[in-house]
């Protein structure tokens, strides 16, 4: 290969890599920012170290794990940190699953909407005219049906659902808000000159709406992910609180809705309360990264102006 | 629609009109909308450079969009090298782009943030399927020499927020020229820089016309600049032509009101220049 | 009479990369009734020494020193509270961009009646509606029009408003900052000579600030040519236009075109760009990279000011004819 398109390449990469630090620092020296990261850290960790507790003793074990002496719901002890659950389950090997599960379902419900809500914003917005209404109409739809009351109907109609369902159902009805910003980029996008210099040059609308477009929606797109992420924790948990989550995962607020059933509720504070701080800390810490991400990528919230 | 290659014309616009409408759905009767063309009919030469001169929204750079394809006028019928324009479609569409090109007004909105300098001047030989990546490379560091950005190694591989609004224009520039084409419509390509960088830009297009054999439209508000650059020029003014001609007799005997009018609108040192150091162009 | 009198003002302006002087130790004076321009190609520090008159500077500008004297009064020296009072009764400004100068939900009669009653709220109500419609005729809108809204002005119409707006309070002083840079070719040569007219009618003191060497020659008395954040010309417009002698300003003259068809291709012209930075030594001619007839001194000596008359200077080693 030649040198030029060798240097090329690594230069390509070298830029990118260079704005994402550049964003990256803009990003860290925000003390929202900074604060969402760690939180989200120790919420990864509990996630990775949730493997663990079962490999110790087969007692540990989430769902399955039953510890013999134990019969009945204990407070913390050295055996048991954060004590047991009504048939001696471990609450805080339970607690570290359930962040897994948030990460899989708020992540991969996040990701499915989000590539959903920005092809179709882009096709939206760069089609225009009928596509546009047509698509945007239906988001509109989509948009105002009352999510939960849905999936929680389907999972009275088709028994209980898996995760991935709920997943996949939780993305389903989150795409549309979404489209909307990524057709509104799209839509201001396509004014700009460069698009009419690709098109002078013989792109073809894919090209245009895949090289062009969709590096420029990419940050917005991701910024929407987290606050994505937020909501569909939230869905989940709440249906895992009604009764309608996946019986055999064990999530925060499947944890919770344990708490109630066994009528633990003012009983037992220790197991009431990890799985419903963590709910609010996993979710208030993606939505402070989305904050803070917001601010890297929309110049008019910095603080520091350039010179004129 | 392939019809026969008029020797000396290389473009002929005739009768072309274009009525922008409301895209609002009314019950009512509908609006009567905006013409921002109205009846302009011209030919450009082969090898000449064409100015369009008039203010804003006379309807210059609409013209320059039909031509280019990226808007459909309402009637009339452009010819470009002996292809209808209007009914381009697939291949012929294609090497219609590939030999009608743009320099832009604003260098600092027409390239795409996220390419480097050598994905945007590689690209059109991307989507033409020019040469394999080798000769590419060659060909971008070429027509970066050919634009002043010397030497080529220096700005290959910046992103257009690390150049100047004058070497963007001249990425721009090399952008147009890579695919090496027979017309090239500038509109406005100088608006906005400073006077001596547009300057500078002048005489880079000068160099271009001379060595490649291009034919320019060029679109400008800015009669010096027109008297500068171009052979012939049409004055426009609300989508109508009102006068066309060589540039000088255009210039020095304006036969129609509006262009008296520009011409009394430009700034003139009233007082005497130093006539030495100048040279009258032909 | 002199009306202002700037000595040897520098602002700078902190970033991240720290302080980046924009204007450097810039000294000129101007009449009354008298027009100055002040010309220079983007990011040279002219708007900047428009908003430092006014003290709008942005938030990370500050004056490094030298002084503002307008009627003998240190504009630096003033509070927050006398410069507000100063600025509109006193000096005001046609800004960059005027159209967005007005508010698009208000009347621009009310607007500009707002802008009076503010800074005279002595006056009686129908003394100010009086003073609009004056206004509104020396600035050739059609009276009929008070009523408006800006959206139903035409973008000359709303230029004439905004001047209209900078005259309300009889200022002694008017900053222009690119009045004229988004209009029509034909619209911008008719607001300059508005502009050219009411001033010399009514003996206000000028400042046009632009790119553009054609709108500064065609309104202003004297000349500055300005380039990375130094004055490097000063003089009479004759003088500065007739017989440049900063190779800068020669540069600037010959790359501009007239409609007369005279040119020089042969031109020396440089993409240069007008970089601040810290680093910029202190006792070096900003203009020596890109300057033709420089050599090694031209690097490392200040350049001082050479008297070619007694109203016309300029900042160079070279200049010495």
């Amino acid at each position: 290969m030649n040198t030029v398109t060798a240097t090329a390449k690594d230069i390509r990469r070298s830029y990118k890599r260079q704005r994402f630090l550049e964003g990256w620092s803009l990003f860290y020296q925000n003390p929202v920012g900074k604060i969402g990261f760690y939180l989200l850290i120790l919420f990864g960790l509990m996630a990775l170290f949730s493997y663990i507790p079962p490999l110790i003793d087969p007692m540990y074990h989430p769902m399955t794990g039953v510890d013999p002496q134990i019969s009945y719901s204990t407070g913390p002890s050295w055996r048991h940190w954060l004590g047991t659950d009504n048939i001696g389950r471990d609450i805080f090997s339970q607690l570290l699953t359930g962040a897994r599960v948030a990460f899989l379902v708020g992540v991969s419900a996040a990701f499915i909407s989000i590539v959903i809500g920005t092809l179709l914003g882009m096709i939206a917005g760069y089609g225009g005219r009928i596509m546009d209404s047509f698509l945007m109409r239906f988001a509109d739809m989509v948009m105002v049906m009352p999510s939960l009351l849905v999936i929680l109907l389907l999972s009275v109609l088709f028994g209980q659902l898996s995760i991935w369902i709920i997943v996949l159902l939780i993305a389903l009805f989150r795409w549309p808000a979404v489209a909307r910003v990524i057709r509104s980029q799209t839509l201001s996008l396509k004014q700009r000159p460069f698009i009419d210099m690709a098109r002078v040059a013989g792109a073809s609308h894919m090209r245009i709406i895949f090289r062009h477009i969709l590096p420029n929606v990419l940050p917005m797109a991701f910024l929407y992910m987290t606050f994505r992420v937020t909501s569909a924790i939230i869905v989940e948990a709440a249906l895992a609180f009604l009764g309608f989550g996946d019986p055999n995962t064990v999530s925060w607020g499947m944890m919770l809705q344990w708490v109630w059933k066994t009528g633990h509720m003012f009983q037992a504070p220790y197991w009431l309360l990890p799985p419903g701080i963590c709910i609010s800390l996993i979710t208030l810490s993606f939505y402070m990264m989305g904050r803070a991400m917001e601010e890297v990528l929309d110049p008019r919230l910095r603080k520091e102006r350039d010179v004129a | 629609m392939e019809t026969k290659p008029d020797p000396t014309n290389i473009l002929k616009m005739t009768n072309i009109i274009k009525t922008y409408r409301s895209h609002r759905i009314s019950f009512r009767k509908p609006e009567p909308g905006v013409t921002a063309v109205d009846d302009v009919s011209f030919h450009i030469e082969k090898g000449e450079v064409f100015g369009l001169v008039g203010g804003s929204g006379s309807g210059k750079t609409t013209l320059a969009r039909l031509l280019l394809k990226l808007d459909n006028f309402d009637s009339g019928e452009i010819l470009f090298d002996g292809m209808d324009v209007r009914h381009l479609k697939g291949a012929a569409l294609r090497s219609f782009r590939r030999k009608i090109q743009m320099i832009p007004q604003d260098p600092y909105q027409s390239l795409n943030p996220y390419f480097s300098i050598y994905d945007t001047i590689g690209e059109p030989l991307v989507i033409h399927k020019i040469g394999d990546e080798e000769t590419r490379a060659d060909m971008i560091k070429k027509a970066l020499e050919a634009s002043g950005l010397i030497p080529a190694s220096d700005f290959i591989f910046r992103y257009p927020h690390q150049l100047s609004g004058g070497q963007r224009q001249r990425a721009a520039i090399a952008r147009a020229m890579v695919l090496d084409p027979l017309f090239i419509i500038a509109d406005e390509p100088t608006s906005m820089l400073d006077a001596s960088i547009s300057f500078s830009i002048f005489k880079l297009l000068t160099t271009i016309k001379r060595e490649r054999n291009v034919t320019f439209l060029f679109i400008t508000h800015d009669l010096a600049a027109a008297r500068f650059f171009c052979d012939r020029i049409a004055v426009i003014h609300h989508g109508r032509i009102v006068e066309t001609g060589p540039t000088r007799e255009v210039i020095e005997n304006p036969k129609a009101d509006y262009t008296r009018t520009l011409i009394d609108a430009q700034p003139r040192f009233t007082f005497t220049r130093p006539a030495s150091k100048g040279v009258d162009t032909p | 009479m002199t009306l202002l009198d700037v000595q040897n003002l520098t602002i700078a302006y902190h970033t991240t990369g720290g302080p980046v002087v924009a204007v450097d130790d810039i000294s000129f004076s101007l009449e009354k009734g008298r027009s100055m321009g002040i010309v220079g190609e983007s990011g040279c520090g002219k708007t900047t020494i428009g908003m430092s008159l006014l003290g709008l500077l942005p938030e990370n500008g500050y004056v490094r020193g030298g002084q503002i004297l307008f009627d003998g009064k240190d504009l630096l020296g003033l509070s927050r509270k006398e410069l507000q009072a100063f600025r509109w009764k006193k000096i005001s400004m046609i800004f960059q961009a005027a159209m967005n100068a007005l508010n698009p939900v208000q009347r621009v009669g009310d607007q500009i009646a707002e802008a009076i009653r503010i800074h005279n709220p002595e006056l009686s109500e129908p003394r100010i509606r009086e003073q609009v419609a004056e206004l509104y005729d020396l600035v050739d809108i059609p009276g009929t029009r008070i009523h408006d809204y800006p959206h139903q002005y035409s973008g000359g119409m709303k230029q004439r408003a905004v001047i209209a707006m900078a005259l309300s309070c009889h200022p002694d002083l008017i900053i222009a900052d690119e009045p004229t840079t988004a209009l029509d070719v034909i619209v911008q040569a008719q607001i300059l000579h508005k502009i050219k007219e009411i001033q010399e009618r009514l003996g206000i003191a000028a400042i046009f600030i632009s790119h553009d060497i054609g709108v500064v020659a065609e309104v202003c008395h004297d000349i500055a040519v300005m380039y990375a954040g130094k004055i490097i010309e000063y003089g009479q417009r004759e003088e500065v236009f007739v017989s440049p002698v900063h190779p800068y300003t020669s540069m600037l003259l010959s790359s501009y075109l007239t409609i007369d068809g005279v040119f020089d291709l042969h031109a020396e012209t440089v993409d240069h760009v007008c970089t601040f930075s810290s680093e910029r030594l202190p006792g070096t001619c900003g203009y020596a990279d890109s300057c033709p007839y420089a050599d090694d001194l031209c690097a490392s000596e200040q350049p001082g000011w050479r008297e070619i008359s007694p109203t016309h200077k300029a900042l160079c080693r070279k200049a010495c004819w």
